[in-house]
């Protein structure tokens, strides 16, 4: 019960003390230009909130946040004025509204790529400004819609009328609480994994079954909603909906807070937005000057202190955690890993065969800027068979799994698994139906911890009905995933930085980390880039150790590799690429032994 | 007919003054991969440097409009050495804010030193009306096309030809690797700074007898400066340069053909679409992903 | 007296109407001259302070239509303007008009207006355009509209705006007469203009014009050097307002409040007298640009 408690304290300790400190405002001060201060940093808190759900959290930037919050004002205004509906009807309009025109405007833009979403929304409050101004009919453009009333919440049993300010202020503290308790929630859930996985690395997140796409349009989505629910109490509040009510102002206020605050980092968000938003009405004591100090206070803060709040919390942490734990040695050392010591690797931890797919290549052509990477290449890979494609820098092979893995798609030719034709599906789409590949570029997500790479990629291969209906599951390790990762772990050596960022590792690691993420859970076929380009030799004969356990329980393997006395040592098969064309296929001893071959690496 | 020629000219001469102030900022943005949001304040700050000059100071307007230019190079100087050289490899998040600050501290300065009221700053070419038969436009106009073409040859000689114009596109196009080949990236990105600050200057020296002066004299020309860099590829100053013209001409053309009120949404509508089709801008590579 | 920034939208016009309520605790508020923000700090007037505020330059209708009982006008409001004005640019022998307005609530307001009081008085009003405050160019919209050979151009703008409308007329050489609403009369415009001249035969319809019946203007010369702008003059009638209502009522909150009701007084713009939407009507000046300079025509009384 106490372990429960206090980690529930410290987790959530720190939002609990804010909140009660919050909740005492009103008490302390009377007065209502106070207690309208503080409105407005609730509505910021709001706003900066779902605005970090979508830039730190997705990595996407969006200049459209003010206009939801804005949408949600008009809703609120215009229900209220025009048809005298009650704040419930508001509140579904707004947020169903709000979620609505984030998936019309998300669904084009996000497929732009994160530059030129920026700048596509951007454009699009532009024009929603322009239409506020201008749809006389509608919002009554600069004349304001005017005289919105302060509505009654019914709930069931009973009634609030907040009409007065300290009322406003607990009607709008509930709901800026809700609004954190459910960003911090979706944090904690596997949701706020897979955001983290496709803002670290989309192109990984897609080859791991992750439609990046679809997880960004749901942090828009969602983000959006906050900002619409944050307007209907913005309109109440104020009473009068103009189009400046969510200017250029509102967006500087955002960026401003998001990055100052820190990436992604509720604590230096919620720092930032009550320190913004108060600081201008300290500055009123400067008179005419108020505005220059604030812009010169802003540079100063951001030229001393570029990393951001969440970057000087960190530093009394650790300054703290040196204190308590009095100069200990801290930092993991590297184990000294006797890789005799294990005798038998099994792939999954258990006797288990895989059922290995049946890969067919035909007539696949690829060309960038006129220069044909693949040329006319066919290739069949029977199920459970390991074959080494091999050829000198620039034959091919990379271009020909990315062609089949989705990544790109091919000019010409058909690729099929089992007999299902999967020439130009997408990555993700090849990923959930068990074709998986590694990366010669080590890919991995840089802010999570080895583990939980591992149960990101596990998540994401599921059949999109389970990754979608567990997203709101806790991130706890489900018994198999336990297994699965424990065996992983152990047998490549990454115990000692299992719980260590991935961003942190030495690049042996991380391939190590990214192999173990390819098959933690059991692929048809996997595709291998270069898994052994400098790494060390103990590493290479872990690697060399699983890819035969692999092979042995069927799995089908391609894989790509220099190292000619491995790929020798390992396959049964070669299949050698120069220049995008087949050079020769069959027997690693016969294949080397053909001239053409020799001349193709030997250049005789 | 005659609405036609005139407003192909109404759009050209609008044009050019986007142009002008776009080129500063697409060279911030492309070759130090800097988004200036301080770059408008530029162009506000070199129209003071002008009125002062003029109204304070009384010098000619030929001698006061190099002047301006002069010293907005100076001023250039000064931000590099104040902001840029503190941000340039920093993320973008944080130049974003920096040259936000900067912007926010420049406007409301000038409300402070001058008051929101703005100024008039005189021309001897502004009253000097040229008929064209069935155009009119003002010779003043008229200098600001010569000034937009003849500054825009000057610079794309100059960074295809001269050495340090072909260091700037190589840092361009990859900071790390001109380090390595031993171009000094800081000096390239002074040099940079004070011709994009020397154009603000020309924009501000050339146009602002046209208009007035005042503390938000740059905010509308510089949204529209900003989407022409966007459109024109992210960057590519020919491209911006390009795309400036396009958008003065689809201006006229929209509030002559559709609506006045509408005519910043056809031209942001217009921008999302070319955006869809092309996603790196008119004239923008096509990066190889994956 | 305090200063407030209202950054001219609602919720700067909310917080800086609450400072001076509750922190500065001033007895009245003059403003906000901005209606958004106006309208924005009107809610705060009903929060218990009973302090009023009068307003001298938002023309918002909706700002004495929303009974808020603090809350007074003494600038005039457009459909006032509008009867008086519209009269007399038909007895100019205006047949048609074409109206270009600044996009704000001002320009809105004023252009709904007169595109239904002049055809009224059988002027055609040939199209409507709105421009955002701060356009430089407005040489499209204006070929545009010459294109349609309207008999006069009623512009409803800022001065800056107006100072560029009246050089780009005079660059495209477009002749028709101009009437004006929001300032192209005053120094500010004139200034802008470069050549003044240019704004010669402009006529406009103002709060406020110097006249020699106000000795404030010489007054406020003298000591500041420069002529007052109309906010400014206006910002002074408004105090004088105070003062007459502190006369009647005491110089409390409440009495200020209770005095606004009964002022009646006769100032050197005209007769104050607030209605029961608290709207007073002083007089309308008719100032027209004569060689370069702004002259008042008359002076309309207009209750």
């Amino acid at each position: 019960m106490d372990a429960i408690s206090s980690r529930f304290m410290r987790d959530y300790g720190w939002l609990l003390i804010l909140l009660v400190a919050a909740a005492l405002v009103p008490v302390f001060s009377q007065s209502n230009y106070y207690i309208s201060i503080g409105i407005n940093a609730l509505i910021i808190v709001c706003l900066a909130v779902s605005f970090d759900l979508v830039v730190g959290r997705v990595g996407a930037l969006s200049f459209a946040q003010p206009v939801f919050y804005g949408f949600g004002m008009y809703v609120a205004a215009l229900l209220a004025v025009n048809l005298e509906m009650g704040f419930w009807w508001q509140v579904i309009a707004a947020m169903a509204g709000g979620m609505l025109l984030a998936l019309v405007v998300g669904i084009p833009s996000f497929r732009l790529n994160l530059h030129a979403f920026a700048i596509g929304t951007l454009g699009f409050a532009t024009i929603a400004h322009l239409i506020a101004t201008n749809w006389m009919e509608v919002t009554q453009g600069p004349m304001c819609v005017a005289g919105v009333p302060r509505a009654t919440i019914p709930l069931g049993f009973m009634e609030i009328a907040p009409w007065k300010l300290p009322q406003q202020y607990y009607f709008i503290l509930t709901i800026a609480a809700m609004v954190v308790v459910a960003s911090v929630a979706i944090n904690r859930r596997k949701l706020g994994l897979a955001f983290q996985a496709v803002r670290d690395d989309p192109v990984l997140a897609a080859s791991n079954g992750f439609f990046p796409t679809s997880l960004r349009l749901t942090a828009f989505a969602v983000a959006a909603a906050f900002s619409a629910v944050a307007g209907v109490f913005a309109a109440q509040f104020q009473t009068v909906v103009c189009p400046d009510s969510f200017s250029t102002a509102t967006t500087v206020t955002l960026l401003i807070v998001a990055f100052i605050g820190g990436r992604a980092s509720l604590r230096g968000v919620l720092t930032a937005s009550i320190i913004f938003t108060v600081l201008p009405q300290v500055l009123r004591i400067a008179d005419e000057w108020r505005m220059v100090i604030f812009g010169l206070l802003l540079l100063v803060i951001v030229l001393s202190a570029p990393d951001g709040i969440e970057h000087l919390f960190q530093r009394v942490e650790r300054w703290r955690k040196g204190r308590r734990e009095g100069g200990k040695a801290s930092g993991v050392s590297a184990q000294p890993f006797a890789a005799d010591t294990i005798a038998d690797i099994t792939p999954l931890g258990a006797e288990e065969r895989i059922d290995g797919g049946h890969l067919r290549i035909s007539g696949l052509s690829k060309a960038f800027a006129g220069v044909k990477a693949v040329d006319d290449l066919s290739l069949e890979v029977r199920p459970g068979e390991l074959v080494g494609l091999i050829g000198p820098n620039g034959s091919g092979k990379s271009t020909t799994l990315d062609c089949i893995s989705g990544i790109t798609k091919p000019d010409a030719g058909r690729v099929e698994l089992d007999g299902i034709d999967i020439t130009g599906m997408s990555s993700s789409a090849l990923a959930k139906r068990g074709l998986v590949r590694t990366f010669q570029s080590t890919r991995v997500y840089e802010t999570l911890t080895v583990r939980q790479n591992l149960a990101v990629a596990l998540h994401g291969r599921q059949s999109i009905m389970a990754e979608w209906a567990s997203y709101l599951s806790p991130q706890s390790e489900s018994r198999s995933f336990r297994e699965r990762a424990d065996h992983l772990i152990e047998t490549l050596n990454l115990k000692h930085v299992e719980h260590r960022k991935a961003g942190e590792l030495s690049y042996g690691q991380r391939k190590l980390v990214q192999f173990a993420a390819s098959v933690i859970s059991p692929p048809r076929v996997l595709l291998l880039d270069e898994p052994l380009a400098g790494v060390n030799p103990t590493i290479i004969n872990l690697f060399m150790r699983h890819i035969a356990a692999n092979h042995g329980a069927g799995l089908t393997i391609i894989l790509v590799e220099h190292n000619l006395g491995v790929v020798v040592q390992l396959c049964e098969r070669l299949v050698v690429l120069e220049q995008g064309r087949k050079l020769a296929d069959g027997n690693p001893h016969d294949v080397m032994g053909t001239p053409s071959v020799q001349e193709a690496y030997l250049g005789r | 007919m005659d609405l036609l020629f005139t407003q192909l000219l109404n759009g050209l001469t609008a044009g050019a003054e986007y142009a002008l102030v776009a080129a500063g900022l697409a060279l911030l943005f492309g070759i130090l991969q800097i988004v200036n949001f301080a770059h408008g304040e530029f162009y506000m700050l070199a129209a003071f440097i002008l009125y002062v000059l003029l109204a304070v100071v009384g010098l000619p307007y030929y001698a006061a409009a190099p002047l301006t230019v002069l010293l907005m190079a100076c001023a250039g100087v000064l931000f590099y050495a104040i902001v840029i050289s503190r941000v340039i490899s920093r993320p973008w998040q944080i130049q974003l804010i920096s040259t936000l600050a900067l912007s926010i501290v420049m406007i409301n300065l000038a409300i402070v030193l001058s008051g929101p009221t703005p100024r008039y700053v005189e021309s001897p070419l502004n009253n000097v009306i040229l008929d064209l038969g069935s155009v009119r436009i003002s010779a003043q106009r008229v200098l600001v096309l010569l000034g937009t073409i003849v500054s825009f040859a000057a610079l794309y000689l100059g960074l295809k030809y001269t050495r340090t114009g072909k260091a700037m596109r190589a840092v361009a196009q990859n900071r790390e690797a001109a380090a390595v080949v031993g171009i000094g990236v800081p000096v390239i990105g002074l040099v940079t700074t004070v011709v994009a600050a020397s154009f603000a200057g020309l924009a501000g020296a050339l146009i602002a007898p046209l208009y007035a002066v005042g503390p938000t004299m740059a905010v509308l020309v510089n949204i529209k400066a900003f989407a022409a860099v966007i459109v024109g590829g992210f960057g590519n100053v020919k491209g911006a340069i390009v795309a400036a013209f396009v958008i003065g001409l689809l201006e006229a053309a929209s509030t002559t053909l559709i609506s006045t009120e509408y005519t910043d949404a056809i031209v942001f509508g217009g921008m999302i679409l070319i955006l869809l089709f092309r996603p790196n801008g008119l004239f923008g590579k096509a990066v190889r992903v994956g | 007296m305090v200063i407030a920034d209202d950054e001219c939208t609602p919720a700067g016009g909310a917080s800086a109407f609450r400072n001076l309520l509750e922190v500065q605790q001033v007895d009245v508020i003059l403003g906000s001259g901005c209606s958004g923000a106006t309208l924005g700090g009107m809610p705060a007037l009903l929060e218990g302070a009973e302090v009023s505020a009068i307003t001298y330059g938002s023309t918002n209708p909706k700002i004495t239509s929303a009974g808020n009982p603090f809350m007074w006008r003494m600038n005039l409001n457009d459909a006032t303007i509008a009867k008086s004005f519209s009269q007399y640019i038909l007895d100019d022998g205006v047949k048609s008009v074409h109206i270009l307005s600044v996009n704000n609530d001002f320009g809105r307001g004023a252009a709904d207006v007169y595109q239904k009081s002049l055809p009224e008085l059988d002027v055609e009003v040939k199209g409507s355009d709105f421009f955002t405050t701060g356009t430089a160019d407005l040489r499209s919209m204006m070929s545009k509209i010459a294109q349609g050979k309207p008999d006069a151009i009623l512009f409803f703008g800022e001065p800056p705006d107006c100072a560029l409308l009246v050089r780009q007329k005079r660059e495209l050489n477009i002749d028709v007469k101009l009437f004006s609403r929001g300032g192209c009369y005053t120094d500010e415009a004139l200034h802008l203009m470069g050549d003044p001249k240019l704004g010669n035969g402009l006529t406009e319809a103002a709060y406020w014009a110097r006249t020699p019946e106000q000795p404030m203007v010489e007054a406020f010369k003298a000591t500041y050097g420069d002529y007052p702008a109309y906010n400014a003059a206006l910002a002074y009638y408004a105090m004088l307002t105070v003062n007459e209502a502190v006369k009647a009522g005491g110089a409390s909150r409440e009495g200020i409040n209770k005095g606004l009701a009964e002022v009646d007084a006769v100032l050197d713009i005209g007769p104050i007298k607030f209605d029961e939407t608290r709207q007073a009507y002083p007089n309308l000046f008719l100032v027209r640009i004569d060689d370069g300079e702004s002259k008042v025509l008359k002076t309309v009384t207009t209750h």
